[in-house]
């Protein structure tokens, strides 16, 4: 096995393949292959796989993979320090940092950051949002559109919310009109950003706030001004339509529960009655019809 | 309904055809630009948000179309308080304790409990509650789809929580009239077994005048008394048979003695084409039933009025040709033989 390994890094480093950079393709010639998984000991798996037609086309396809990867210049790599899997990707934020020391600094003050700070497992980090090999500018439309799945990723996830006491809001987002319009807009333009509010347009990215805090951009005294970022003339009612990514029910929004209950009740009944009226009508007819050629 | 040979009177005026048409193009284009946005989740939503070429141009177009609706609807009001007292065609949708007694008694004689069938006016019940359905559906679609569009202003006055609100009822209604349509409108105005496929009077807003007398007595009766099926019916016998004028008046004494206007008799004399209008058209049934009727008219009352065949086809389809008022009132009497739908009830008129 160890011959072919050499035969293979000999024969890349003769002839390095144009496109990637310069020795990218001797670590590829091994993580390119699928199915590479490392263990670790107290639990947890990495799959080493990596995708070069992805990475090619990540913001980081210039690099090398040592300028990450910095203790790997060699093969045999040396022995991972990380005893967790998680502790490795939460290891590897400092990597991140490295060229993005505000971004790193400005989510170590986040809730998220301080989760992380706390040791707990399944806090996003970096990698969460970003992806490790596959980052794509998040100034891009189809970052910005993919958004509401990429928090949606845990604050779907019911039994994530409720280790933290919250509650899922991705599925009430996508039946409100930013998220309805998000999902359709996309269909058609997904290379151009969504006009409508994504999650970070509200919450903000790296220093998202429990909406309790009260520098939470979405904090109650705050909401307005978040508001009128978009809505620049909304009036002092507007964020009394905000239905706080709640499924209507009487204990709030108790005016739209009810509307929807109006029509959940209305529109069987019509329906129901028109069609009575319709069936009564054929049912006369048939009548008459059978009755007048039978007699 | 079946394209009957005989007579035609128009309901519906161009103007009014006009407007049928813009609300229904309109009504599709805002149901299909609407509905995906309601159910965006689904398949189907996202192919016709492709077809449509994005939900920005959908949301254009429903727009478009609303303001367009809004405008259709002032125009609307405008005409029924410009012309409320004109003699035909009118907007007669006001609704009164009538009306609910007229869908009781519809009820009950389409259940077989009662042999009558309620006298119907310009409109019946049905018709009447479309049109307020679309009156105030589209009153409820403007005033929610305003505020949905206009969120920020419109949360200077009022409290924030209609506008979920509104965008609840906003769906709400228009699955409400979808529904609506589909069931109740399509039915009466294409699949009833008498109807189906279609009923021509939309475009040509014209209706058999045998059938106004069955389905919209108190038009006819109204119509009749006004004289405004009269003068036109002096022109047609006059066409066909400008010798007769006085055998039609015998000619509608006889239909009303039940001597059915058979087949063979109006071949030869005019007089028959006069008779439709008169005597014949309730009495699809009782023709039958008479016991003069020739054998081949037995089948061919169902069609139209019996005399009506041949030659009244060419009588100026606006009014019926010679119907003389009073002798409208007789046919009532044999009439009541057979139940047809329209059921027996004549005319009081004298």
């Amino acid at each position: 096995m160890s011959w072919l390994i050499l035969v293979v890094v000999a024969w890349l480093l003769v002839f390095p393949s144009p496109g990637l950079a310069q020795g990218n393709e001797l670590c590829l010639s091994c993580h390119q292959v699928g199915g590479t998984k490392v263990s670790f000991p107290r639990g947890g798996e990495l799959d080493v796989t990596i995708d070069p037609k992805k990475f090619a086309a990540s913001v980081h396809a210039e690099f090398t993979c040592t300028t990450c990867h910095t203790k790997h210049t060699g093969y045999p790599h040396p022995p991972l320090t990380a005893n967790s899997a998680r502790a490795y990707r939460v290891g590897a934020m400092q990597v991140c940092a490295s060229c993005h020391p505000d971004q790193k600094k400005a989510f170590d003050g986040s809730i998220h950051g301080q989760g992380v700070q706390m040791g707990l497992g399944d806090v996003p980090i970096c990698t969460s949002c970003h992806t490790a090999h596959a980052v794509i500018h998040p100034k891009t439309a189809a970052f910005r559109n993919n958004i509401p799945e990429v928090c949606g990723n845990c604050h779907a996830d019911a039994a994530i919310m409720r280790r933290y006491g919250l509650r899922t809001v991705y599925q009430a987002y996508t039946q409100e009109f930013h998220g309805v319009t998000t999902r359709l807009y996309r269909i058609v333009q997904p290379m151009s950003p969504s006009p409508a509010a994504v999650c970070y347009d509200c919450h903000t990215a790296h220093t998202v706030k429990r909406v309790e805090d009260p520098t939470s951009p979405v904090a109650p005294a705050n909401v307005l001004t978040t508001c009128r970022k978009c809505h620049a003339s909304a009036g002092r009612f507007f964020t009394t339509a905000w239905t706080e990514h709640r499924v209507p029910s009487p204990q709030h929004s108790a005016l739209v529960y009810l509307v929807q209950l109006f029509y959940l009740i209305l529109i069987p009944t019509v329906v129901g009655f028109l069609v009575l009226l319709t069936a009564l009508d054929l049912w006369h007819w048939a009548v008459t019809k059978l009755g007048g050629s039978g007699g | 309904m079946r394209r009957g040979p005989g007579p035609e009177v128009e309901r519906f005026s161009l103007a009014q055809r006009a407007e049928h048409f813009v609300l229904l193009l309109l009504f599709n284009l805002l149901a299909l630009t609407g509905l995906p946005q309601k159910y965006s989740s689904t398949a189907w939503a996202a192919r016709l948000i492709t077809v449509l070429g994005g939900i920005g141009r959908a949301r254009f177009i429903h727009r478009t179309a609303a303001v367009l609706l809004i405008t259709l609807g002032i125009y609307h009001l405008a005409v029924v308080v410009a012309t409320r007292n004109r003699p035909v065609r009118r907007h007669d949708m006001g609704l009164s304790p009538r009306d609910l007694h007229e869908l009781i008694g519809d009820i009950k004689f389409l259940a077989g409990l009662s042999r009558e069938r309620p006298p119907i006016g310009r409109f019946d019940y049905r018709q009447k509650f479309e049109y307020w359905a679309v009156l105030w559906g589209t009153v409820l679609m403007a005033a929610t789809g305003v505020i949905m569009w206009y969120p920020a202003v419109v949360t200077r006055w009022i409290p924030g929580v209609v506008i979920p609100a509104s965008r609840v009822a906003h769906g709400g209604e228009a699955l409400l009239a979808l529904f609506a349509v589909i069931v109740w409108h399509f039915y009466n105005a294409h699949f009833r077994p008498d109807i189906f496929p279609m009923d021509p009077a939309m475009f040509t807003g014209k209706i058999p005048l045998e059938r106004m007398e069955h389905e919209h007595r108190g038009e006819f009766e109204e119509l009749t008394q006004a004289g405004l099926l009269l003068p036109l019916a002096e022109v047609a016998p006059a066409e066909v048979a400008p010798a007769e004028v006085a055998a039609a008046e015998v000619a509608a004494a006889v239909a009303a003695a039940a001597v059915a206007p058979a087949e063979v008799a109006p071949a030869d004399v005019a007089p028959a084409d006069v008779a439709p209008a008169t005597g014949a058209p309730p009495a699809a049934a009782p023709v039958a039933d008479a016991p003069t009727a020739e054998a081949p008219t037995a089948d061919a009352p169902d069609v139209a009025a019996p005399a009506a065949k041949v030659p009244a086809a060419d009588a100026p389809d606006v009014a019926a040709p010679a119907a003389k008022v009073p002798a409208a009132d007789e046919p009532a009497a044999d009439a009541s033989g057979g139940s047809d739908r329209t059921g027996p009830a004549g005319p009081k008129t004298s």
